[in-house]
Formats: structure tokens, C-alpha cells, sequence
């Protein structure tokens, strides 16, 4: 293992690793314990923890086994460095392992700051032999690897990685939460410098720029110039390194940067000015090389700080949950478990007040959960024995004892974040069209540039090189390149705050195309909770009876109907020969004679129901009717606002279509007041029905639940899936509404039109700034100084106008309607 | 105009100074949660308050 540490903290005194997992420790960390007898450094106490694991189960000798050849020279030491990732202990600890030639993992790439290190970087990796997919998120500086290990080791890719410029880590929130402080601090560093630098540099350049008027001394004039030029190149060096940096590693790769322009400014005004000081004559432009370094560094670092306080916003939950949970044993004894610890099967106890840590079934107890975290819904789900509940929520009021279901990964959270990767990594189109654009600008800056300065020396050659100056930096396209990320960011955010997830990006896009809704009724336009109503026995059985033999029939189907009967105690009697016939209904024998419940047809009636509006079902034995139950659908609350809105607002026409053969499907239609109404619809059915709509013109967008209807939800334009926080593992749909409420969708359809007038306005203002401020630079009429600080404010008002998405206001809170039940009286 | 000779130099000490005293202020995280900071004036500091008068407790 890391046997290394011993000789390498003789050797180097800078860098300390640590003893488990061989990454550097960060300073202001020091965790350390005793293993094999020796005080070790480790970076976090996950790694203290294994050790002393290891240590404990007499296993350290582990740590003993392999000992470096030699001194670590830098390359071999960035080699070992990343071998430690193919080795059992880090693959166990960070990498999905479950398909055996398909491992997955998170990597950190801290490095990274702009859309051409992504392309650069998923090109790269997915041109070698064993990967499978690499694909980036910016914000997070999350590189997303599936390899083949049995083809390519791990520890190659690492080191490609690492010198293409991008030296990798392992992705865990804490160690993000780590890299974004030191991200932040090295930035705040150069901002001080560039800052205090340019304030000095300034200040002698007044006296020069008054000297120029009053005939300055020249030995004054020597020493002022000299002094700037001191300052200049310390801030130049320490401050501007990373545009020269970046843009060396563009180059490296053929790749025009956004920071291109700038370090070719920087250098070539440095170059001119220390010239002009050495030989005494001509113009120096310290000033400008200041200036354009901290107004540049500045816009760097609120970008950073947007992406920032996205990452964190997007945070996973898992790494909120609680670290250790009190695990009750099979003997009924409690005891602090450490979350990891705990599998399937376990039960733990979660008091009141105290944070879901996983996904689980209630085992006792009943309270409230306020699931805010997850769905954005305030309002406390009551819970009771039997009922799913999900890690993240908060429990209310009393204890509650929950039998684990899934913990970590496997938890409903971990969907999310996956759903969420998924919306962020297709962008739509105006996205991608900046992006190259923003590609192509930079060849015709450096040319324009070029140009300019030829056509001054033509001209008027004292001022070739000011005007060439401020033509790179005027055009330095940062805004371009922020325009669109920094827009969908905050938008995304957003919609995940309010409970809604987008998980496809072009989603933006369609929404503005739609002009037709079809919705789902059940779970959808309904609550989707059935329960029982009326019961008319026709012979002589007495109602408790009835429902009793109906519930046994129910109880082994897994159908929303059978849900209604929950409560009911089924009759004692055994049952044969069961069988669920789909839109039919449940038919089984009992003491030798065939039971059906279900519809009229099925149970072969020619009964007429007793009455067209509502759902009933017939339940007979043999030839004989026995009783008709009622089931009830309540609509939701906000059912016939909502629909009323989107026909007033957005003009668009309204559709049902319904598997559900009942008159309630009318009753619903006649109710909200809708355009079409469809009932008995099978899936495909329902499929057809979209294709001809779109075959008529129409753009649909389908609002169902997201698990019974996937097809359908596919071949609409936009899907919307309702769902309930425990089943997303089985939602497909283009987003998903956690929080149960129709005004998400409303929010959803206003927000996403405000993102595209957000991402139009940005592309355009950074477009007109450019176009605008190069003719005026290439005309000599833009010092350097002012070309920085234009450049500077047009990515700050790009990304401010982005920002100001986030406080997107919900829309008008809809006024409480009464319920309508299924046994209302219809004209 | 000589004092120039002594001035500049002497500003670029006071700026290496100060460029010290905020990378320790950066280092030291002062400037990691802005928002925080001004908010913390408003927590209450009980266990800094005087102790209250024991007769003056019951009614």
C-alpha cells in the first residue's frame, strides 16, 4: 500500500500523505492514529477509521507489505500516486464494482473550469481502448468514468488525466467541500495581489501619465517605470498564471482557450513595456496589464462562486444524512451503528426530530414526515405501520422504528442525483450553439487582432500595438462562454427547490413548442388514493360480508383497487386457482365454487350499473350476482384550477385518455371542463391517440404518473410524471413532480420560458458587446485598460442576469375548491 | 523630488505588508462565509451575560 509514506516524509517536506488512501492532506487537517505502533497522518477520519480497522483485526501488515524502489522521482511518484486507485481498498471504498466489466466512478477534476477542458477531457478518455462513457459535469468538476477494468487499469486513465492537466481525485462531497475552499482561497489570494498591485502600478502611472504633460526628469521617469515594472511582473507571475496556464494547455492540444487572447495580450504588453523600460524610450503599458488581471480574475471568481453555491445547492443528500444511527437489535437492545454498517433487514430507531438515514418500512410507530428536502412539499406526510419511507425526510413528533430497505446508493436520493446528472448533461441546443460559437470566436479574434495591428503600422505605427492591445482583450469571449451554463444552472436549481426535476435537457426548448396537453387520469388529474364508498348487496348478504369476501379477493393483487380495501378484514376462507385478468378484474375459487370481482363483462351480467357516473365493481359467485361496491377517486384540489389556467393562459386544448371504463371518466371530463375525453384506452391505445395528434400538427405534452404509461410518456414531445418520492426508480419521464401539486407544472412551464428570453438576452448582450466593442478597439478608440473593464462587466452582468432566476416566484397560489367526490349528483 | 527615491520603496514595503496580512486573513478562512459574519452580531451571548439576581427570580 502506501508503505511510500514512511520514506516520503523524510524526503519532501511540503506534501504529507495520507497513510490509508495516499492522497495529499490538505492543511489545517490533522487527524492521526496509532497503527503498528508508529503515529500516522490521515486525511479524513474515513481513512483513521479503516486502518485502525485494519490494525485492530491484527491485519497490519497489510501496511507492511510493499516497499518503494528508491526515491520517488516526480513522474514515478505520480505513477504510484494513481496505482494506489487500482487497488482493492480504493475500488471498494469508490468504485461501483457490481457489473464485473463495467465499473463505475466519480472522479474530481479540480482543474477544470470551462466548456473546452470538457470537451478536451471526455474526447480524450473516450477515444482509449476501455472506457465505456466519460462524461463531465463542469459545476461539480465531476468526471463521470465506466471502464472495463479487465481492458484498461484505472491508474492509466488517472494518469492521462493528470498530464493532460486535470490530476484526478476521488469524488466524495467532503472532499469537494474541501476543494471548493482551497479553489476559493487560491483565488482570493491572486484577486488580493492583482488588486494591491494595480492600485500601485496605478498610482505611479498617474505620476508618468503627468509627467508626460510636465516634462518629467528622466531618471524620475526611469525609476517610476522600473518600479512598475517590478510590480507588474510579480503579479503577472503570481496572479495571471492561470490564463497562462490555460492557454499553454490549450495550445498543448491544438485547442483555441478562452484564455488565448488574454495570455497572448498580457505577454506580448509585458514584453513591449519591459523593452521600452530597458532602452528608455517608448510607451509602457503596466497599467493595462494590471488592470486587465484583476478585472479578469474578479469575473473568474464570482463565475466560481455561481458554480459554487450551485454544486452545494445540488449537494447530495447523502452526504447530509446522518453519520451513525441508533440500530436496534434483534434482541431489542439499542445501539450507535455507523451508517455504513447497516444493510437490508436491520432495524433502526429514528426519534423525533432526527433525519431519515435510509430508505425503509415503518416496523412501529406512527408520525408525521416532512419530506421538504425531497420534494419541496412543506406540508408533513403522516405515516404509519406499512408505509415506505424514504432517508432524507424528518421525522416529526414521535419515534418511529423503521425495517431498512436500502441504504446509500440504493436509496431514492441517489435516483435523484442520478435523474439530475442526466437533465444537466444533454443541453439544449442554444447551449451547444454558444458553446462553438464561443470556439470559432477566438481564432477570429487572434486574427482581427493581427489585422489591426498591420493596418495601424500603416497607418500610424505608434499606435499599431494599443489598438492590437485592446482588440485581444475587448474580445475575449468570457461572456459568450458564461452566457448559457450560468442561466441553466440557477434554472435547474430552481425547478429542484420546488420539488421538480428536469431530467432531460431540451426540455427547455420544447416546452415553448407545445400546444396541446393530454393527461392521465388516475394518480394524475385524481388523487389516486381509491377507497370504498357505497356497497349495494343484491342478495342475501349483508354488507360486512360482502366486503370481507371482496378484500380476500383483493388481497394478493397489487393493484391501486386493491389498495382500497386495505383496511378491510378479509374473510377467513382459503381461495384457489387465483388470477388477476387485466381491465377485467380478480376471479378465484373458494370451497369449490368461482368467484369474480371486477366489471359487469367479466363477471358475464348483463346487470346495468347503478349509475353511469361512478366506478363500481360486481362481485358474483358462479352464476349469481351478490353485491356491487363502490370505488371512489377524489380529484385533486387543484385539478380544476389548474386546468382552467393552462386553457386561459396558454390556449392550449385539453385531452383525457383513460384506461378507466367507467362513466367517471366523462363525469371528470364534464367536470374540469375539458376538450376530449377518452375512456377504456389500453397503453397502446393511448399511443396511437398521441401519434395522431402529432400527425395533425400538434406538439404534445403528457402528464401521467410516469411508471404505468412508459411508452406513451416516450412518444410524447415533453412528458410529466407525477410521482411519489419511493417509486422514482421506475419513473421515466422527461421531469418528474415530487411534490403532488398541478401548480409545479405551471411553475415549470413559466420558468422554463423565462430561462429561454434569459438565455437568448445573454447570448445576444455578449454577442452585441463583442461585435460592438471590436471595431471601436480596432480603431485605436479604446485604450487597454478601458477594453478590460468592458470585458469584465459584460460576463458580470451575464451571469447577474442569470442569477436573478433564482428568486423565480411560484405563481399565484390557487383558492382551496371544494373536493369533488365520485357520488356528487351530475345533470 | 528626491524624497521619491525613499517613498516608492517605502509603499512597496507597506504593500508587501499588507498583501501578507490578507493572505493570513485568507488562510486563516476569515473570508469563507461572508454571509455568516454579518449575521453573527445577532447571535445571543447567554453564557456572557451577568448572572440575574436571585430574589428577583421568584414571583
Amino acid at each position: 500500500m502506501t508503505m511510500a509514506t514512511g520514506q516520503q516524509q523524510r524526503g519532501s517536506q511540503t506534501e504529507t500523505i495520507c497513510f490509508h488512501c495516499g492522497l495529499a492532506i490538505p492543511s489545517g487537517i490533522e487527524i492521526s492514529a496509532t497503527i503498528a505502533d508508529q503515529t500516522r497522518q490521515f486525511c479524513c477520519a474515513g481513512c483513521a477509521a479503516v486502518a485502525e480497522m485494519i490494525a485492530g483485526a491484527g491485519l497490519d501488515k497489510y501496511y507492511r507489505f510493499y516497499q518503494p524502489a528508491g526515491e520517488a522521482v516526480d513522474q514515478q511518484r505520480r505513477q504510484q500516486r494513481y496505482q494506489v486507485f487500482d487497488q482493492e481498498s480504493f475500488q471498494q471504498r469508490f468504485v461501483d464494482c457490481r457489473q464485473p466489466q463495467q465499473y463505475r466512478l466519480e472522479l474530481l477534476l479540480p482543474e477544470l473550469h470551462c466548456a473546452a477542458c470538457v470537451w478536451l477531457v471526455e474526447r480524450f478518455l473516450q477515444r482509449q481502448p476501455g472506457v465505456i462513457s466519460a462524461q463531465v459535469n463542469l459545476d461539480q468538476q465531476r468526471l463521470s468514468l465506466c471502464w472495463d477494468p479487465q481492458q484498461t487499469a484505472l491508474s492509466r486513465f488517472c494518469e492521462y488525466l493528470a498530464e493532460l492537466g486535470y490530476p484526478p481525485e476521488p469524488f466524495t462531497v467532503k472532499q469537494q467541500q474541501l476543494q471548493q475552499q482551497q479553489e476559493s482561497h487560491r483565488w482570493l489570494r491572486r484577486i488580493g495581489v492583482a488588486g494591491l498591485g494595480m492600485m500601485q502600478v496605478g498610482m505611479f502611472s498617474i505620476a508618468l501619465y503627468a509627467g508626460e504633460l510636465q516634462q518629467i526628469a528622466n531618471a524620475h521617469r526611469l525609476f517610476l517605470q522600473w518600479t512598475s515594472w517590478l510590480v507588474t511582473t510579480v503579479v503577472m507571475l503570481y496572479a495571471a498564471a492561470p490564463f497562462f496556464r490555460n492557454a499553454w494547455l490549450g495550445l498543448r492540444q491544438a485547442r483555441a482557450v478562452m484564455d488565448l487572447p488574454v495570455a497572448v495580450a498580457i505577454a506580448m504588453a509585458w514584453l513591449a513595456s519591459t523593452v521600452a523600460t530597458v532602452s528608455g524610450e517608448g510607451e509602457v503599458y503596466f497599467d493595462s496589464i494590471v488592470m486587465v488581471t484583476f478585472l479578469l480574475l474578479g469575473g473568474r471568481y464570482l463565475e466560481m462562486r455561481a458554480r459554487h453555491s450551485s454544486a452545494r445547492a445540488q449537494q447530495s443528500l447523502l452526504s447530509l444524512l446522518p453519520e451513525m444511527v441508533l440500530q436496534k437489535g434483534a434482541a431489542g437492545e439499542l445501539q450507535l451503528t455507523p451508517l455504513y454498517q447497516i444493510k437490508p433487514g436491520d432495524q433502526i430507531v429514528v426519534k423525533a426530530g432526527e433525519m431519515l438515514a435510509v430508505d425503509g418500512i415503518v416496523a412501529e410507530g406512527s408520525s408525521a414526515l416532512d419530506e421538504s428536502q425531497l420534494t419541496g412539499e412543506f406540508m408533513p406526510r403522516s405515516c404509519a405501520l406499512g408505509d415506505r419511507v424514504v432517508a432524507g425526510s424528518i421525522n416529526g413528533d414521535s419515534m418511529l422504528v423503521i425495517t431498512v430497505s436500502a441504504v446509500g446508493d440504493d436509496c431514492q436520493m441517489a435516483a435523484i442525483d442520478g435523474l439530475l446528472q442526466q437533465g444537466r448533461d444533454n443541453k439544449p441546443r442554444m447551449a451547444q450553439f454558444a458553446d462553438r460559437l464561443a470556439q470559432r470566436f477566438i481564432l477570429l479574434v487572434l486574427t482581427l487582432a493581427g489585422l489591426t495591428w498591420l493596418g495601424w503600422q500603416w497607418l500610424d505605427p505608434e499606435r499599431a500595438f494599443a489598438a492590437m492591445l485592446a482588440v485581444l482583450v475587448v474580445s475575449c469571449p468570457c461572456a459568450l462562454a458564461l452566457a448559457t451554463p450560468t442561466v441553466l444552472t440557477v434554472a435547474t436549481r430552481r425547478l429542484r427547490e420546488s420539488g421538480i426535476l428536469v431530467t432531460r435537457g431540451a426540455v427547455w426548448e420544447q416546452l415553448a413548442n407545445i400546444n396541446h396537453l393530454v393527461c392521465d387520469k388516475t394518480g394524475t388529474l385524481t388523487e389516486g388514493k381509491l377507497s370504498l364508498g357505497r356497497v349495494l348487496p343484491l342478495a342475501e348478504w349483508d354488507t360486512a360480508e360482502l366486503l370481507a369476501m371482496a378484500s380476500a379477493l383483493e388481497q394478493a393483487a397489487s393493484h391501486p383497487i386493491a389498495a382500497a380495501f386495505d383496511g378491510i378484514k378479509p374473510a377467513t376462507i382459503a381461495l384457489n386457482d387465483w388470477q388477476l385478468h387485466v381491465a377485467a378484474g380478480v376471479s378465484a375459487r373458494a370451497n369449490g365454487q368461482l368467484w369474480r370481482l371486477g366489471t359487469p363483462t367479466f363477471c358475464q351480467q348483463t346487470l346495468a350499473l347503478p349509475d353511469t357516473v361512478n366506478h363500481w365493481l360486481l362481485l358474483c359467485c358462479e352464476q349469481q350476482a351478490v353485491g356491487w361496491i363502490e370505488v371512489l377517486d377524489p380529484l385533486r384540489a387543484d385539478a380544476a384550477d389548474f386546468i382552467q389556467r393552462i386553457r386561459s393562459q396558454q390556449q392550449w386544448p385539453v385531452s383525457l385518455y383513460s384506461g378507466d371504463h367507467s362513466g367517471r371518466v366523462a363525469a371528470v371530463a364534464g367536470a374540469l371542463a375539458l376538450d376530449q375525453a377518452v375512456a377504456a384506452m389500453t397503453p397502446a391505445d393511448k399511443l396511437r391517440g398521441i401519434q395522431h395528434l402529432q400527425q395533425q400538427g400538434h406538439s404534445v405534452l403528457m402528464l401521467g404518473d410516469g411508471i404505468n404509461d412508459v411508452p406513451v410518456l416516450a412518444a410524447a414531445d415533453v412528458s410529466i410524471a407525477m410521482a411519489e418520492a419511493s417509486d422514482l426508480a421506475k419513473t421515466q419521464a422527461d421531469c418528474i413532480l415530487l411534490n403532488g401539486r398541478l401548480q409545479s407544472v405551471e411553475l415549470l412551464l413559466t420558468l422554463a420560458a423565462e430561462t429561454r428570453r434569459r438565455l437568448r438576452q445573454n447570448v445576444y448582450w455578449a454577442l452585441s458587446y463583442n461585435l460592438l466593442a471590436m471595431p471601436l478597439a480596432a480603431a485605436g478608440l479604446v485604450p487597454p485598460w478601458l477594453a478590460a473593464a468592458g470585458m469584465s462587466l459584460s460576463s458580470l452582468v451575464v451571469v447577474l442576469n442569470a442569477m436573478r432566476l433564482q428568486r423565480w416566484p411560484l405563481p399565484a397560489a390557487t383558492a382551496p375548491q371544494p373536493l369533488l367526490q365520485g357520488g356528487a349528483a351530475h345533470g | 523630488m528626491d524624497s521619491l527615491y525613499l517613498l516608492i520603496p517605502l509603499a512597496l514595503l507597506f504593500t508587501a505588508i499588507a498583501v501578507s496580512a490578507l493572505f493570513w486573513a485568507i488562510n486563516n478562512r476569515q473570508y469563507d462565509d461572508l454571509d455568516l459574519d454579518g449575521r453573527r452580531i445577532l447571535f445571543d451571548d447567554d453564557d456572557q451575560q451577568a448572572p440575574v439576581p436571585q430574589d428577583e427570580e421568584k414571583p
